[in-house]
């Protein structure tokens, strides 16, 4: 998996390319929680790029949510595909998580927040 | 019909090498993409608790997957050299929604047609599924 990241002023994107599974969920994990800290703790994952998710991949998932609230912090995520959407359904994932359609709704959420 | 025999080791990468392998397999065959993701879901959630909870990511231990594919459906055997049987899968805790694993068997039969295990003689697990290509989408239990 390919991933790339792109630090702004309220979030860091993480944008994602290919298949989130067993073999390269650890990839995430380790780039995700080796950036987080006390101040760098709003994360956004832009999942259109992911082309195959699965259990696996969703545990990774909710081990980064895991750390981010550690760092009380906060966890969103866009771009879902239909097919990934429907196993976030399937496990019920879709109301843990706060999922956006596209990410520049969820960032716009980010910087409502910080005017408040 | 065309039947496949695959065999890997025990490790990690050869979740990869599975993709890899039914996805030439499916493309080969004349399958298209949307319908190989539900096949790929499948096999590797099954796949993945040979590795782990069968075979403890042994690497001298092998993951054998018989695949055979019809032009409606596909068949899988999966099987381990392991010795935890069935009866974890049937005894397994209801799942906190928080927790780290534990999706794949509630994934494995959303999307199945049909799946069963079967301890082996040698005390790995089968487990058989069938995947219907013409994916109807059920009712998701709430």
């Amino acid at each position: 998996m390919n991933i790339t990241k792109n630090e702004m002023e309220q979030v860091t994107v993480f944008t994602l390319n290919g298949r989130l599974d067993l073999a390269s969920g650890g990839d995430l994990k380790d780039a995700v929680k080796s950036f987080m800290s006390t101040d760098k703790n709003m994360i956004h994952l832009n999942l259109e790029e992911v082309d195959f998710i699965n259990s696996s991949g969703l545990g990774v998932l909710v081990s980064i949510m895991k750390e981010v609230r550690l760092q009380k912090g906060r966890l969103t995520l866009s771009n879902l595909a239909t097919y990934v959407q429907e196993i976030f359904e399937i496990t019920q994932l879709s109301h843990i998580f706060e999922i956006y359609e596209d990410e520049e709704e969820a960032l716009r959420s980010y910087h409502i927040l910080s005017m408040v | 019909m065309n039947q496949f025999n695959l065999s890997y080791p025990s490790e990690i990468k050869s979740e990869s090498k599975l993709i890899e392998d039914v996805t030439w397999i499916m493309i080969k065959e004349g399958i298209t993409t949307d319908k190989i993701k539900r096949v790929l879901l499948v096999l590797t959630e099954i796949f993945n608790n040979a590795l782990i909870h069968g075979n403890n990511c042994d690497i001298n231990k092998q993951i054998t997957v018989l695949l055979i594919v019809k032009p409606d459906e596909v068949r899988a055997d999966i099987s381990d050299e392991g010795e935890n049987g069935p009866q974890k899968i049937r005894i397994r805790p209801q799942l906190d929604p928080e927790s780290i694993g534990g999706r794949g068997i509630d994934l494995i039969e959303h999307f199945a047609e049909s799946v069963s295990y079967v301890e082996l003689e040698s005390g790995g697990l089968k487990v058989s599924v069938v995947i219907k290509l013409e994916y109807e989408k059920k009712v998701i239990k709430q």
